[in-house]
């Protein structure tokens, strides 16, 4: 009993030390195993059957696919030019920026998604979900983020550091128009 | 002598519980939740049988039926690099 009792504290404590989530979620997976058969011999066979079909199978499916939406970095280009030439600074600065973008996914193990669109800046803020919205004007390159969005600060940081350009670069914080999480 | 058993079979957990916490890789650790599992199973038989309690049965089908659905899911998401 006592052994078990040890071991459920231990993978507690495992889980919460890991650096890498997927190993953490095995971690919780070994920890509702054991805590079903804890259950078990404190004579509680009921509860031990909703732990098991619970804790072992659904909550391992949900933190995957939560793991999954976390991973995706959605970012959306938006220009008012609609064909841009080959060799133009529009095009180099673009894909410099976009080169510097997937470096810092590839830090993160995040995974970057690039739309590119004509759409206007509030109708991509209305109709899509974002996690940084790329205005190229110009003269300008715009860089809007939420505030609230978990890697903001460090993608702002990561740009000043590793892009430099000849035209000027702003970068701008969008509000969140649901009026949450800031 | 069932008792002894029992005993032997939670020391043996130890073993498939080294290679869940040392294991470098993921597949390592798969393998030993795997092995765990397994060794659970068993060893909630062997209680049920110890104990004579038949409904304890229930738990051990619950968990041979459902016990693989979270690492086939951790394995496909591994093995399809973050694609479920």
């Amino acid at each position: 009993m006592t052994f078990f009792l040890l071991l459920l504290m231990v993978f507690a404590v495992l889980s919460l030390l890991t650096d890498k989530l997927i190993t953490a979620f095995v971690y919780l997976s070994v920890f509702s195993l054991l805590c079903s058969i804890c259950y078990l011999l404190y004579q509680a066979p009921d509860v031990a059957i909703a732990e098991a079909v619970i804790g072992s199978t659904i909550a391992t499916v949900l933190y995957l696919v939560a793991l999954k939406k976390y991973k995706i970095f959605r970012v959306y280009y938006t220009s008012k030019v609609k064909y841009i030439k080959k060799f133009s600074w529009m095009a180099d600065e673009r894909s410099r920026l976009e080169a510097a973008l997937q470096k810092f996914a590839k830090e993160k193990e995040l995974e970057v998604d690039m739309i590119f669109t004509t759409d206007t800046l509030e109708q991509i803020q209305l109709h899509y979900s974002y996690d940084l919205i790329i205005e190229s004007e110009d003269e300008t390159i715009r860089i809007n983020g939420e505030k609230s969005n978990y890697h903001y600060d460090e993608i702002i940081e990561y740009l000043n550091k590793n892009f430099k350009t000849i035209k000027s670069v702003r970068y701008a914080c969008l509000t969140s128009s649901e009026g949450d999480g800031t | 002598m069932l008792t002894i058993l029992f005993y032997i079979l939670s020391v043996l957990t130890l073993f498939s519980f080294g290679r869940i916490v040392l294991g470098p890789t993921l597949w390592d650790r798969l393998l030993g939740f795997n092995l765990f599992s397994s060794k659970i199973i068993l060893l909630i038989i062997l209680y049920a049988h110890i104990k004579h309690l038949s409904y304890l049965l229930d738990i051990a089908i619950v968990y041979t039926l459902l016990g693989f659905t979270s690492i086939t899911f951790i394995s496909r998401f591994v093995g399809r690099k973050g694609d479920i």
